[in-house]
């Protein structure tokens, strides 16, 4: 399980949790609830 | 009769009748109906196995395939399962799957034609997983998930590793293969370093005595066929794959099996997916490897498993852990009589019960000698909040104790231990796995379960076994 992160989707703005070892790496994120790709510079807000 | 999910089911008509039920209406699994409808059972303590007779596949269509959930809840369906008299006691029957793991059983081979998995047979172009009622688990999964048994074979030994990894569903022929480093992420490791493909099946319904020895945890160098035909009672009958041929034999007698390759050298994201302690998993893509599915077998009126965590109790994957842990328990100390691993809590905790013989007893078995366990949600949130060294504070012999207490050391003063089992605020803490408020509102368990049906399902008192 670990760590998480919070991610806020820059689309749906809706909040998901990812591993802290996908911050700085080339993967997309990936929101579970609109389905939308999206680069860690476009999230509005990452909570450590 | 070779044992199957069939086989099961009809032991469990005879001998548990009203613990099985059928829903005839259209469900959605991967819109959460399914989730709900267990989730408010649960709430009753009713863990009927229920097959939905009309389940949508992610192709929103009712095919071919039913979906049958909770064969693998409650203490007497695991006593079915594994053939034991319903008065056996919980360490009775991990006792009894200790024996079974060392009483192995190799599989025997039989022919394509006489496999029942081979009724249907799906390659390449054929292949389309959204043909399957593969289920949305929890609110904040990243999509539909496979949660059964994996199948790999390392490449020096030719053992055979069974074991479960979360698999999120990606297109009709992909899904992310969370590889937790364990046995199936050496093997892939080990192929990947030499740019191979790792052959991989995974079987999507079986006999639970197949599930509970595909759970054993034991040496990598044991072949997990021989294990599961150990708890079977028989030999596991396997047939050549399509892929592989008799390089990857799969289940003869499984429901569903597909089978594919990992592929070397590419990761993939997938998550979060609602764990089994009850927390959603997060996003993750290191140990994540591409699952390219490349062939689906399936027997005629085919059943697709899946499970709910946490959702019950899960002997089925709680006892084969139990047996594991007895086994080591009992090298280090002999007078050790009982292991409980139940419940939500289950992965992280470890309550032992032994006949102590020295004051390092305790401390030998790694864990609190303790005779009674009621693993309720304080349990739990031990252990799933607490890293000992942060929330564990141990508070001077200052404080007035109770008489009645045998531990204490002095008159009446006792020292004090604080554990903040609390979720913490000043970090991002990963949510807790649940069915979405909307779906849990707008399933209704009377549109669904007669009155009448759901009055004569038992309630399962044994979930809070111990």
């Amino acid at each position: 399980m670990g760590q998480a992160v919070e991610i806020t989707c820059p689309k749906c703005k809706k909040i998901f949790v990812v591993n802290p070892h996908m911050l700085g790496s080339e993967m997309d994120f990936h929101c579970p609830f609109c389905d939308l790709y999206f680069p860690e510079k476009d999230s509005p807000k990452i909570r450590k | 009769m070779p044992k199957s999910l069939r086989t099961f089911l009809d032991d469990c008509r005879r001998e548990i009748p009203n613990e099985i039920i059928h829903i005839n209406k259209e469900v959605n699994p991967s819109h959460y109906d399914v989730t709900a409808i267990i989730k408010h059972l649960g709430a009753m303590k009713k863990f009927p196995i229920i097959i939905f007779d009309k389940p949508l596949n992610l192709n929103r269509r009712v095919g071919d395939m039913k979906l049958v959930m909770n064969c693998e809840i409650s203490q007497r369906k695991a006593q079915i399962a594994l053939g034991l008299p319903k008065e056996s006691t919980r360490p009775q029957m991990a006792e009894r799957c200790l024996e079974m793991e060392e009483h192995r059983i190799p599989p025997t081979v039989v022919d394509k034609k006489e496999a029942p998995v081979k009724e249907n047979v799906k390659v390449g172009r054929e292949v389309d997983l959204y043909e399957i009622p593969i289920m949305r688990h929890h609110e904040m999964d990243g999509g539909p998930y496979i949660v059964l048994s994996t199948i790999t074979r390392d490449r020096k030994s030719k053992i055979y590793n069974c074991s479960y990894h979360r698999m999120e569903v990606k297109s009709k022929n992909t899904t992310a293969c969370y590889a937790s480093p364990r046995h199936l992420w050496k093997i892939y490791r080990d192929h990947e370093d030499n740019n191979l493909e790792t052959p991989v099946a995974t079987v999507l319904g079986h006999h639970p005595a197949y599930h509970m020895g595909a759970c054993y945890s034991g040496p990598f160098e044991v072949s997990e066929y021989d294990v599961i035909g150990g708890y079977l009672g028989e030999p596991l009958r396997l047939t050549p794959s399509e892929t592989w041929g008799e390089d990857l034999m799969i289940p003869a007698d499984a429901e569903i099996v597909i089978e594919g390759a990992l592929i070397p050298g590419k990761r993939i994201v997938e998550g979060p997916f609602g764990e089994a302690p009850g927390y959603l998993g997060p996003q993750r893509y290191t140990t994540c490897a591409i699952y390219e599915v490349r062939a689906i077998n399936y027997r005629k009126g085919a059943m697709y498993q899946s499970v709910i965590t946490p959702e019950g109790d899960k002997p089925w994957m709680d006892l084969p852990r139990e047996g594991a842990y007895l086994r080591r328990c009992r090298e280090a100390v002999p007078g050790v009589t009982a292991v409980c691993k139940q419940g939500r809590h289950a992965h992280y905790n470890v309550f032992i019960s032994m006949k102590k013989m020295s004051e390092g007893d305790p401390g030998r078995a790694a864990a609190a000698a303790l005779t009674f366990v009621n693993p309720t949600d304080i349990l739990w949130a031990f252990a799933t909040r607490v890293q000992p060294h942060r929330q564990v504070s141990i508070l001077q012999p200052l404080f007035r104790g109770n008489f009645l207490d045998p531990s204490l050391v002095d008159e009446i003063k006792t020292s004090g231990m604080i554990v903040d089992a609390t979720r913490p605020l000043d970090r991002p803490f990963s949510p807790v796995s649940k069915c979405p408020d909307d779906a849990m509102q707008r399933i209704k368990l009377e549109d669904f379960i007669p009155g009448e049906v759901l009055q004569h399902i038992p309630t399962d008192r044994t979930s809070y076994w111990c």
